[in-house]
Formats: structure tokens, C-alpha cells, sequence
């Protein structure tokens, strides 16, 4: 009888440091980096892997990549904890926050140098225009009606100037920042909003700027509320030092070869942003 | 005929071709339009259904799809080489280039409205190239189709043609056969010509012309070369040119090497030396001038040989005679006695011989280039005789002149100058040649003839005024003889009468004594020994010089006999005597000495005495001597320097009686020294002493020498006298007119022995003396003087004093000393 329940004992103390193991290992074992859709899934994860696969040698946790459906299932599914880590544009970020309150921030994007962008609002050079003012009852192109540069912020700084009194409200969203610069090149649309990247693309076939927008912190990384916090350290750590490894800075490069690193980051950043949803969406 | 046939072939052939051409172009341009026409039709069809694709996306306002589905649809449809969607303001949505570029394209083009207001232009560019390719296949084909019918047909109208052209190309050939055969021989004939031509070319040379093969065999000869050469060219042809063409040097008589094989190795030109001579086949010499070059064929390869020469016996024979003549000319001209001296037209030397060397003192190199007024005039001459090369060059005169020169030791002489331009060809005056003769000896021989002639005409005159006056006399002198009897008892006229005798007699003494120096022959002379009239005379002598005037003798006690008038030699010396005493004033000395003496040939012009022996009887005083002014005088008839006291005719007579005597007179004289006359009188030999007592000039033979004397004295007739004895046996002589001149050219040159004469003005041979000997001890001294004189003797040896040489002194006695001291 005693020798059983020595047996049996020992089984389960074998066993029991076995979950305890598979529960750690569980527990350390992945993580998931959310990131929407801004691009085809394929795209999206090719240019995720290198960041995930770098964050797993720098955390000892194995970080796969998910490819949000949508925008909204994005914000969503970090908004209710569902994945550890979410890659946010700003214009989510403030749709995050004012949805489901301040998530841990890791850190944020810096992109040749600077943390922040900005948009250009466009015209041809030739079309005569040279302040908002002059785009009253002007066609004026968009991108995404999410996207904070192709449509939100400049939208906003266009109501500021009194461009879309009355109803004729004429602007068409063409989905791309290229669209608006090819529709406003084309002639089919008088001005558009665009980011500097696709303004400096299409700058010597015509384009000219009338307005810059103001800056808006750059893209950034969250975790859920209940990720542990060394765990949230250790991902910190690691993507506050991504370009100081060679395979940080290929990750850097993976996702946009301009990204210069990855610094810190806090919720204030974004309220200029986070002030022209509200006025955009309580005023216009 | 068959020409004609060919050519008719070859038309037809030709417009075969030519049917075949456009009926292949025809089909060619066919195919090439329906191809096209395809092409377009597919083109407008793809362009319809892109524009639709693109309408939709643009309705969209999706340009980026637009722009992709151009770009995919580009890359899909190999056909199409470029699509470009345009927007209505110009602005290019996007333009599609296709890799593959087209050479060549068709394009189509529409427009798309999109909107309502909007409307974008659609243009394709369909390629083309295969269709362009098949199309240039087909060219490829068709012309290859061609070549093969046109290769085919020519080839039977060829063969056709061949045919009938053999037929005839036989009558050509033929034909042809006779003309080049007629053109050979017409070559043939004008070679035979030109080889005449070359001959006869060969053969009117003047010059010898010998050509040969590569090996040096002779091939050809032209007759001046068979000639010179003794060969003819039969006998030439094949041999050796060395056998042919013996050469030695004429002044070596060596062989000298055969041109040929230095021609042919070098390939050079070469010209045979001014001396070859040509031995001919009998033995004859000819000088030649000759030349060898190399005979080339077009590839410039040396063939042979060709010498050309030409007989120069006579122009090396005149050369010779032209060498030599002008060696003589050159020999004559360094040898003659005269001086001739070359000057360019600046009055400058360019040449002058020896005699001029000797003449002035300088070597040729030391006066070349050199103006001549810079070192050969007086300064008081300069400006005549540069007159005088004005008018030389402008040929208005001087040719001749007269005029002092300096010598390069200082002297002067007297030259007289024969000048004469030097012209060009076109009479330019391109410069002078003068002959110059010393004339200083005979001007002065002819100054002592003038004197001697002055004195016999004095003489004349005198005689024949005295021989008048003496009759004049006599009748006085007889009467007042004659009156002084009948007047003896009447004392008073008897006091006139005797007075009137006196006078007269007074007179007649001085007409005596006039007489005396006009008579030409004594009437008392004998052979008498002139030691022996002086003793006699000797006590009478000193007494009439009284006690202030030691009178001393130094008699050669070998002394010869003279023929001559003991009383005329008595009164000459009185009247030397006295005026030797009225020379010196105070205490004094007078000195008679006699010696032999021989007149040597060179001492003949300076002493006016014929080669010979003689008796030299020297008075000297230690008077006041005399200028060279009263000097030229002391002999004329009542010249005196005694003022009233003087008659003038003392020394008239002493000149008289030697010239009577058929002797010579000399005086020397210094300033506040004293004078010394001295009277040659000729040996009397008598019958048996004129074969044995001449000397001969062998016997001086014992003092020639070949050591260098250096003659100081400022008397340059006795300086001259001295180095022309000196030189003639062998000495060489340097001459000094001063102290002063003689230490500077002790300074320069090395001398073995130095003769100066004791006075001199600055410096005495005394002083010279010392500073000789203290400062050129090796140097031996001789002093020579005509004066008892002893100032500064006690500064220098006593032998120095006691071996004085006197002088007068004759060759014998000179080379006598110099060689005593040399050999001492």
C-alpha cells in the first residue's frame, strides 16, 4: 500500500512539474502582432515576419503575425484584448482609445528621423490655386475615409478654411493616395490630399502644394491591458533597440525601408488627432 | 556577227530580269498590303476592347487600376509595342513601352469619355516588325529565286556567247599575236637605239667613265678612258677594275685602294684624294680627279660601278708651279732686305717680313691688327702722315714720304716710305703695301759728304782768297820792307813802315794758315812715327798749356808708321791743345794717347774710313765739353766760340790736314765732360808690309760667342756701332739708351754680359754699375768711356775702373774684352 501511493506520488509530481512546464510554456510561448489591412494579407505578413520573428529572439516568446479583415476588426480586436500586440495608424489609435480607453504602448514609428507625418494637400501647378480659400466649390479628392492623411486631417483643416460650405460638397474618395494624385493630375479633380511620399512620386508631373497639415505622431505599437508587464518591458526593450542589431534594423527595413527605429511613445501624442475626429465628427 | 548575237542574248536576258524584277515587286507590295491591312484590323479590334477595360476603371476614378490593366495587358500582347492613356489636359495616365522595342509600328488611337465632361485619349501602337520581317523573307526569297533564274540564264547565254566568241577570239588572238611581236620588235629596236644613244652619250664625254659589274669587272669604257687607261674595251671587258685602274699617291707613291670595293660596300659616293695618279697600261702617270658612285636597279640594289676621272697632269703641275711660286714669293718677300709691310685700309698691319721685324724692333704678332700711328710715329709726325694715308686711299698722293720713326726699344730713325693701294677686281682700294728703307746712316753720310763738301768748298774759297789776299800781301810786305830801309834815317815814318811790315806779316800768317786748310796735298809729308813728334813736341806742349793743365800721354809704343807732314801734325795739335785749355776752366787734364787700330768693314759707314789699319791718335780734355749745335760747326772756317779772341781757323786746319792726310777726324763730346777728337791716320805700310801685316776677319773668329750682351749708351751711333759688331759674331745684343732703360731690361731678359759706356746723363755707368751688381750679380760688366773721368769711381771695383775699355775702340779690341770677360 505505501509503495502505490509512493508510486503514485512520484507520477504526479513527474506530472505535475510537466503542466507546470506546459502551462509556462503555454504561457512564454506566443504572442500575436495584429496588424490591419492597409495592404493584402500576403503583403501585410511579409512585411510583419522579420519584426515578429525578431521580437521572439529578443523576448523568448514566439511572435506570429495576423492580418486583420478590416479596420474595425482591428481596433476591435485589441480594443477587447483578443491579441497581444496591435500595429495602429494614429487615426486607430484615437479610434482605439476613444472606444476602449489606453492600452500599454510599446513604442512608436520613426520614419526618416522624425516620429510624425504629414499630409499634403494638392494641386496642379498650373491650376491657379495657392490657398485653401481658392478650393471653395473646387472637386476635391480623397483617399481611404479612414486614412488620417488622405481624408480626415486634411477634410478637417478644409472645413477650418470654409472650403465645403452649403451642400455642394464635391469630393470623391478614391481609395489610394496614388488615385488622388493621378485624379488631380488628370484634371478630373481640382486639389486632393495626399501623402509626401505619393506627392513627392508624382511632384515633377505637375504637382504643387498648397497646404501642409499638421504633424501627427507616426504609427504605433500597443498590447493588451492584461499582457504582463515584463512581458510588455521585454517587448519594449526590444523594439527600443531594434536598430541596434543588424536583424532589428531588416525588420525596420521589412515593413518601410524609410523607418529609422522605434521610440517611445505616450496617448498625449495624439490628441491634436484625437481633437480633429471629434470636431470632424461632431461638426461637419 | 557573233557580237551581235552575244549582245542580242544579253538583252534578252537583261529584260527577262527586268520582267521578273516588277512582277516580284508586284507580289512582294500585294503581300505587304494584305499583312498591314490584317494588322490593323486586330489592332483597332484590341483597342476597342482596352479602351472599354479602361473606361470602366476611369469611371471608377481608379487611375491606378487603369494604369495596371494597360500595363497588364501590354505585357500580355507580344503585338503591341507601346499604349498610352492621356487625360484631356495632356497629362499621360500611363504609358506602357514593351520591352521588345519595334522597328516599325501601325497606331490606332481613340478616345474615351468617361465622365461627363471628361474624356481621355487611348493610343496603341501595334508592332509590326514580323510582319516587316516576313515580308523582307520574302524579298530574301524572291531576289535569291532571282539570282538562281539569272545565274541559270547567264550561264546559257555565256555558254552560247562563249561559243561564238571562240571563233573569234582565235582571229583576235592572232591579231594580237602579230602586234605584240611587232611591238617587241619595235622594243627591241629602241633598246638597240638607246644602247647607240648611251654610247654615243658615253663617248662624247669628256671625262673618263669607266662602269663596272657587282664584282667589280669592268663592263664598260668610253675612249677617253681607254685612253688615259692604255685598255681598250675589248681588252677591258671582264677584268678586274684594280687591273685596270692602278692608282698610287703622288706624293707617297703608295698604292691607294681601289674605289670599287668601298663603292660596292658602302653604296656611297666617294671621291679619290687631289694626289692619285693613274698608272696606264705602258707606264704613263696621269694626275686624276676622279669620282666613284654605285650603279642601282629600281629595287635599289647596287648593280656595279660607274668611276668618272679626268686628266688633271696639268692643272697638279700648275698647282705645283703656283705652290712654289708663291713659296718663293714668300721667301723673297721674308728675305729682303728692305721692309715691306701690308696694311688694310684703316691703316692697320696685316703682314710685314723680317726685314721690317729687324727694321723696327717688333715681330709680326706683336704689331697685327695694330693702328701705326699707335706705336711707329713721333707724336710730332702723326698728323702729317695720317694726311698723307688720306691721300694715299683717296690716290691723290702718298707715295712717298720721309718721316721719323720709333722703334719698339725706343730709337728714332729716319725711313723713307714707298707706298702704294692694293685694288680689287672693280678697282676698289682694299688696302696699301709699303716699302720702307732705314735711311738714318745714309741721311747722316750724307750730312758728313755735305760737311766734307761744305768743307772743300771752304776750302776753294778760301784758298782762293787767301792765295789772292798772299799776293796782295807780298807786294805789301816787299814795299814796306823796301820802306823801312829807305826810311832808316827817319825814325818816325821808319815806325810806320815797320808797323806796315808787321801787319802784313801778321796777315800772311793768317793767309798761311787759311792756305793750309784749303791745300789738298802736303807738299812735307813723310813716313814719320807720331810718338816720336810728340815727345818732341812734348815740353813745348806744356808750356803752352801752363801748370793748370796736366797734360798726359799714353803711347802705344808699337804704334805704326804714317805718311803724313810732321809741321801740319805739330800745329794740329797746338790747336786742339789750346782750345782744350780754353775749354777747361780751372784745373783740368788733357790726354794724347795713341794705339793701332783696324777699321773693320762694318765700322767703315760710321767712321768714314775704308776697311784697314790705322793710327789713332786721341786728344781729350776734361773741358766743358760741347753741344751737338757747336759740334756740327767747329771745323768751319772762322767759326769760333772765343768771341773776339778767336780766329775760327785752328780746327779749319786740323780738318784740312787730315783730309790731306787722307785720315778721318771724329770728335765726342759731353757737356761739362770734356772732348775727345780723335785723328785717323792710314798705317803706312811701305812695299813688304802690305802682304804681312793685314789681318783678315778670320782671326776674330776666336771671339765670336753665342752669350747675350746688353750695350748701354746714349749715343746711338756708338750703340749701333757695338751691336753690329757684337751680332756679327754670333751675340745676341740688346741695347739701352739709358741707366734706366738697362735695369728694365735686365729685369726682363737674362744677359750675360753688359758694355756701358761710363757717362750718361741721370745715371752714370758707375751708378749702373753698382746697382747691376748688387742686384744681377751674375751679370759681368765691361765700361767703356772717351773721358779720364773719375767721378763716382770709388763706387764701384777698382778692376772695374782699371779695365775700363777707351774708346774709341775697334772690333778687335771690343770682342777682345767681352770674350777676356765672359771666358773669365
Amino acid at each position: 500500500m505505501k509503495a502505490c501511493s509512493a508510486y503514485f506520488a512520484i507520477v504526479l509530481f513527474v506530472f505535475s512539474f510537466t503542466g507546470l512546464f506546459s502551462v509556462t510554456a503555454h504561457a512564454k510561448d506566443s504572442l500575436v502582432l495584429a496588424v490591419h489591412p492597409f495592404l493584402s494579407p500576403d503583403q501585410v505578413q511579409k512585411k510583419f515576419a522579420p519584426l515578429a520573428q525578431y521580437l521572439s529572439q529578443q523576448t523568448g516568446f514566439a511572435v506570429k503575425v495576423r492580418v486583420g479583415s478590416s479596420y474595425k476588426e482591428h481596433i476591435e480586436y485589441i480594443g477587447t484584448d483578443k491579441v497581444d500586440i496591435a500595429y495602429m495608424g494614429p487615426a486607430s489609435f484615437v479610434s482605439l482609445l476613444n472606444s476602449y480607453g489606453a492600452k500599454p504602448i510599446l513604442a512608436k514609428l520613426e520614419v526618416k528621423g522624425r516620429a510624425y507625418f504629414f499630409g499634403n494637400i494638392i494641386t496642379r501647378k498650373d491650376s491657379g490655386l495657392k490657398t485653401l480659400a481658392d478650393l471653395k466649390d473646387k472637386k476635391i479628392a480623397f483617399g481611404n475615409p479612414n486614412s488620417t492623411m488622405s481624408y480626415i486631417v486634411p477634410h478637417h483643416m478644409l472645413h477650418q478654411a470654409n472650403v465645403f460650405t452649403g451642400n455642394s460638397v464635391k469630393h470623391d474618395f478614391l481609395q489610394s493616395h496614388d488615385n488622388v494624385a493621378l485624379g488631380v493630375l488628370s484634371g478630373d479633380f481640382d486639389a486632393g490630399a495626399v501623402k509626401p511620399a505619393v506627392f513627392e512620386k508624382f511632384k515633377a508631373q505637375g504637382l504643387a502644394t498648397i497646404a501642409l497639415t499638421p504633424k501627427i505622431s507616426e504609427h504605433i505599437f500597443v498590447t493588451r491591458n492584461n499582457l504582463p508587464t515584463e512581458t510588455i518591458d521585454a517587448l519594449r526593450q526590444a523594439m527600443l533597440m531594434i536598430n541596434q542589431s543588424n536583424n532589428g534594423v531588416l525588420a525596420m527595413h521589412a515593413i518601410k525601408k524609410s523607418i529609422t527605429g522605434l521610440v517611445g511613445a505616450k496617448s498625449s501624442d495624439y490628441d491634436n488627432l484625437r481633437k480633429v475626429i471629434f470636431e470632424s465628427k461632431t461638426l461637419h | 556577227m557573233s557580237s551581235f548575237s552575244g549582245n542580242k542574248a544579253w538583252v534578252g536576258l537583261t529584260i527577262i530580269l527586268i520582267v521578273f524584277f516588277f512582277a516580284g515587286f508586284y507580289i512582294y507590295q500585294s503581300d505587304l498590303k494584305r499583312e498591314l491591312s490584317i494588322a490593323s484590323n486586330e489592332s483597332k479590334k484590341e483597342l476597342v476592347i482596352i479602351a472599354q477595360q479602361v473606361k470602366e476603371r476611369l469611371q471608377k476614378k481608379d487611375y491606378l487600376l487603369a494604369k495596371s490593366f494597360i500595363t497588364a495587358w501590354g505585357n500580355n500582347d507580344t503585338n503591341i509595342s507601346e499604349i498610352v492613356l492621356t487625360a484631356e489636359n495632356g497629362f499621360e495616365i500611363e504609358h506602357f513601352y514593351n520591352a521588345k522595342k519595334a522597328e516599325k509600328i501601325i497606331m490606332q488611337k481613340t478616345d474615351i469619355s468617361y465622365a461627363y465632361d471628361k474624356t481621355a485619349s487611348l493610343i496603341i501602337y501595334w508592332n509590326i516588325d514580323e510582319i516587316s520581317q516576313n515580308q523582307q523573307l520574302f524579298m530574301y526569297q524572291l531576289l535569291s529565286g532571282y539570282f538562281f533564274i539569272f545565274v541559270i540564264l547567264f550561264l546559257l547565254v555565256r555558254l552560247n556567247i562563249r561559243t561564238q566568241q571562240q571563233k573569234s577570239l582565235l582571229q583576235i588572238e592572232n591579231k594580237r599575236r602579230i602586234a605584240v611581236e611587232n611591238s617587241l620588235l619595235e622594243t627591241n629596236t629602241a633598246l638597240q637605239h638607246r644602247e647607240q644613244d648611251l654610247s654615243i652619250t658615253l663617248n662624247s664625254i669628256g671625262d673618263a667613265v669607266i662602269a663596272t659589274d657587282a664584282e667589280g669587272n669592268v663592263v664598260r669604257m668610253n675612249p677617253v678612258a681607254e685612253q688615259l687607261t692604255g685598255w681598250t674595251l675589248a681588252e677591258a671587258k671582264g677584268v678586274t677594275l684594280k687591273t685596270v685602274f692602278p692608282i698610287i699617291d703622288a706624293s707617297t707613291r703608295e698604292v691607294i685602294e681601289n674605289p670599287v670595293e668601298k663603292v660596292i660596300a658602302s653604296g656611297e659616293t666617294i671621291y679619290l684624294t687631289n694626289h692619285t695618279t693613274l698608272i696606264a697600261k705602258d707606264g704613263t702617270e696621269y694626275q686624276i680627279a676622279d669620282s666613284a658612285a654605285p650603279i642601282r636597279d629600281k629595287e635599289n640594289q647596287i648593280q656595279g660601278m660607274v668611276l668618272v676621272f679626268n686628266n688633271v697632269t696639268e692643272q697638279y703641275k700648275l698647282r705645283h708651279e703656283i705652290s712654289d711660286y708663291a713659296q718663293h714669293l714668300k721667301l723673297y718677300r721674308e728675305q729682303a732686305p728692305l721692309a715691306t709691310i701690308e696694311w688694310n685700309v684703316d691703316f692697320e698691319v696685316l703682314d710685314w717680313n723680317k726685314a721690317a721685324e729687324k727694321m723696327f724692333g717688333y715681330k709680326l704678332e706683336e704689331v697685327k691688327g695694330r693702328y701705326f700711328v699707335d706705336f711707329m710715329l713721333p707724336e710730332s709726325a702723326v698728323v702729317d702722315i695720317k694726311q698723307l694715308w688720306i691721300d694715299l686711299i683717296a690716290q691723290t698722293g702718298g707715295t712717298k714720304s720721309i718721316n721719323e720713326n720709333i722703334t719698339k726699344d725706343g730709337h728714332t730713325i729716319l725711313c723713307e716710305w714707298h707706298n702704294t693701294t692694293i685694288r680689287d677686281e672693280e678697282g676698289n682700294v682694299v688696302g696699301a703695301a709699303s716699302i720702307v728703307q732705314d735711311i738714318t746712316r745714309q741721311r747722316k753720310q750724307e750730312e758728313q759728304n755735305r760737311q766734307t763738301q761744305k768743307m772743300d768748298a771752304l776750302g776753294k774759297l778760301t784758298g782762293g782768297i787767301a792765295h789772292d789776299f798772299n799776293n796782295m800781301l807780298a807786294i805789301i810786305l816787299g814795299y814796306s820792307e823796301l820802306l823801312e830801309t829807305e826810311l832808316a834815317d827817319q825814325p818816325e815814318l821808319n815806325t810806320f813802315a815797320e808797323a806796315i811790315r808787321r801787319a802784313s806779316e801778321r796777315g800772311a800768317k793768317l793767309t798761311n794758315r787759311l792756305l793750309a786748310f784749303s791745300r789738298k796735298k802736303s807738299s812735307d809729308a813723310e813716313v814719320h812715327n807720331i810718338n816720336t813728334i810728340l815727345r818732341d813736341e812734348q815740353d813745348m806742349l806744356q808750356r803752352t798749356l801752363t801748370s793748370r793743365i796736366e797734360l798726359t800721354f799714353e803711347l802705344d809704343d808699337e804704334l805704326w808708321p804714317v805718311f803724313i807732314d810732321a809741321a801740319d801734325l805739330e800745329d794740329a795739335i797746338i790747336n786742339v791743345s789750346i782750345n782744350a785749355m780754353h775749354a777747361i776752366d780751372g784745373n783740368g787734364r788733357l790726354t794724347i794717347s795713341t794705339r793701332n787700330i783696324r777699321i773693320e768693314a762694318t765700322e767703315s759707314d760710321s767712321t768714314r774710313l775704308s776697311p784697314g789699319d790705322y793710327v789713332l791718335l786721341s786728344i781729350t780734355d776734361t773741358g766743358s765739353g760741347m753741344s751737338e749745335e757747336v759740334k756740327k760747326k767747329i771745323f768751319d772756317p772762322f767759326y769760333t766760340t772765343k768771341g773776339e779772341q778767336g780766329n775760327g781757323l785752328g780746327l779749319s786746319q786740323v780738318y784740312g790736314f787730315i783730309e790731306r792726310s787722307h785720315g778721318a777726324i771724329h770728335v765726342y763730346s759731353e757737356v761739362r765732360h770734356g772732348t775727345q777728337l780723335m785723328l785717323y791716320f792710314p798705317r803706312y805700310y811701305g812695299d813688304d808690309l802690305l802682304a804681312d801685316d793685314i789681318h783678315n776677319d778670320a782671326d776674330l773668329e776666336v771671339y765670336s760667342g753665342s752669350e747675350t750682351v746688353l750695350v748701354v749708351d746714349d749715343e746711338p751711333a756708338l750703340v749701333n756701332l757695338a751691336s753690329e759688331i757684337l751680332r756679327n759674331k754670333g751675340y745676341t745684343v740688346f741695347t739701352a739708351s739709358s741707366g734706366n732703360e738697362a735695369l728694365t731690361i735686365l729685369g726682363n731678359e737674362s744677359v750675360d754680359v753688359m758694355l756701358s759706356d761710363v757717362v750718361m746723363p741721370e745715371m752714370d755707368g758707375y751708378q749702373l754699375a753698382q746697382i747691376v751688381q748688387q742686384q744681377y750679380p751674375a751679370v759681368k760688366i765691361q765700361l767703356a768711356s772717351g773721358f779720364s773721368d773719375n767721378r763716382h769711381k770709388d763706387t764701384i771695383s777698382h778692376s772695374l775702373h782699371e779695365n775700363l775699355l777707351q774708346k774709341p775702340y775697334d772690333s778687335r779690341t771690343l770682342l777682345k774684352k767681352i770674350r777676356g770677360l765672359i771666358n773669365a
